[in-house]
């Protein structure tokens, strides 16, 4: 099922209807997040060298920009494929990788937790976070920096999988906890949780992983399309 | 003397008085940066933390001062990376065509002091561009050249500032007077005669700018000068491209 909401669409963001949904909450008071503009996964089936994987990573990519991930995005005009890789570098975004799609069962719960972006437990699942730039305005000030805990540990509840269906995709419920860790992070270091739950419908993967491509082209945001397996 | 045209855009916001003066000019090839300036006075530095970074407030000693000017005319009141996409490419294109000057890391002591500073550097092979100077800062210099213009400009370029007032706010706020004075003059590579020299004289009287802003905004500027210094007239709006430094915020480095 591809249609959810249709949206008045602002220039840039060219496609009118949203794809997949998210919602989030966040428990700081000064950090918001939203990536439900685009929400899909796809399975990452073949390698570079369009060597199939049997059992393949399965990826949840969310976006605040909102496009058709199931259609080829070079098609657009190059003003407006330029206005969404712009917004893609200025707002949130966060990609959830399954390690197997064999594993991706529902009612399973995943978990990962990473220091910074390294992993220290959990090899079944990764994720990547991409928060947006603050808005400066005359009042900012640098006191207001603090950085947000560097031990972050995300936990996905599969609600609902299917890979074969006309409705096939991931759904599910996520926390992402942000963990100050004494002797790394800084004392000031504040914790908190980003909480949500996010549907993202099956798209094919060679459209998918171009269309990824072509939004970071100026500016990665998110490690996808995952690298080939054996790329170093 | 032609005085500021424009008092800078969102003026309550960034700027409530702007001004700057432009006197001569090199054999007659205009260079007026007159229609934008910000100075930032820099009491912070970014401090790495096992991958977080902080902010730190220097001491008064550390602390510096950066200026920029320009022909053109962005919007000084708002934070250019989160401008739609067609807006700041319009940003970046009229800083990449304007006269612009950014001076950078001029020691804020010796500024209030009333020092005289300068830094200096010569184009590379002969050019007709200014790569960052040594001295007592760093500058980059973009000049729009008319077409008609056939000889090639003062390879040598020296620029001196000297404060007639400097004063810094405790919390926020403080203004700059301070006279900038940009000499070209012939490389020592550069054949003899027909040269643009001379000197341009910039009367500068601004307040100072909300300094978390106007730095994040300067490292969209900064890029560019710099980018137009080491290529010279010839970049065209290649520079507008130029990627812009990183900045720090609390949910990290953009």
């Amino acid at each position: 099922m591809r249609l959810a909401v249709c949206v008045c669409a602002l220039p840039w963001l060219v496609v009118g209807c949203r794809f997949g949904e998210a919602s989030f909450e966040t428990s700081f008071d000064d950090v918001g997040f939203d990536a439900g503009g685009t929400v899909f996964s796809y399975a990452d089936s073949r390698d570079v060298a369009l060597v199939e994987n049997a059992d393949p990573p399965v990826a949840v990519a969310m976006t605040w920009v909102v496009f058709d991930p199931g259609s080829d995005l070079s098609d657009l005009d190059g003003a407006s494929l330029f206005g969404m890789a712009h917004e893609m570098s200025v707002r949130d975004a966060l990609a959830i990788v399954f390690a197997r799609q064999g594993a991706i069962e529902a009612g399973s719960t995943t978990s990962v937790t990473k220091d910074g972006t390294d992993v220290v437990e959990g090899a079944d699942l990764d994720f990547s976070l991409y928060l947006a730039p603050e808005r400066l305005d005359a009042g900012s000030t640098y006191a207001e920096v603090v950085p947000l805990g560097s031990r972050r540990t995300l936990d996905v509840i599969v609600d609902s999988v299917s890979f074969t269906d006309a409705d096939a995709g991931v759904s599910g419920t996520l926390t992402l906890t942000f963990e100050a860790v004494a002797g790394r992070d800084p004392g000031i270091a504040r914790e908190g949780t980003i909480t949500g739950s996010f549907r993202a419908p099956l798209v094919e993967e060679r459209t998918a992983e171009k269309n990824l491509a072509l939004l970071q082209a100026q500016s990665p945001v998110l490690p996808l399309p995952l690298a080939g397996r054996g790329t170093p | 003397m032609r005085r500021c045209a424009v008092i800078v855009g969102a003026a309550a916001v960034l700027s409530s008085s702007c001004a700057v003066g432009v006197d001569g000019d090199f054999n007659g090839v205009a260079f007026a940066p007159d229609r934008s300036v910000a100075a930032i006075v820099d009491s912070h530095d970014i401090v790495a933390f096992n991958g977080s970074f902080i902010p730190v407030e220097r001491a008064r000693a550390s602390m510096t001062v950066n200026v920029w000017l320009s022909s053109a005319e962005p919007p000084m009141g708002d934070d250019w990376r989160r401008l739609p996409a067609g807006r700041l490419l319009d940003v970046r294109k009229d800083l990449a065509a304007s006269d612009l000057l950014v001076l950078e890391d001029i020691p804020f002591d010796a500024l209030q002091d009333g020092d005289t500073l300068t830094a200096s550097t010569s184009a590379v092979d002969g050019a007709v561009g200014v790569a960052r100077g040594d001295g007592d800062f760093a500058f980059a210099l973009g000049q729009r050249v008319d077409d008609a213009w056939e000889q090639g400009l003062g390879g040598k370029v020296t620029v001196e500032i000297e404060a007639r007032s400097l004063v810094r706010a405790k919390v926020r706020g403080g203004s700059l007077d301070a006279i900038v004075k940009v000499t070209r003059e012939r490389a020592a590579d550069q054949p003899e005669g027909g040269l643009a020299t001379g000197t341009v004289t910039l009367q500068v009287a601004v307040d100072l700018a909300p300094e978390r802003l106007a730095e994040a905004n300067l490292a969209i500027v900064s890029p560019i000068a710099r980018c137009r210094a080491e290529r010279g007239p010839d970049a065209g709006l290649a520079c507008a491209a130029a990627d812009a430094d990183p900045v720090v915020d609390a949910t990290g480095v953009h």
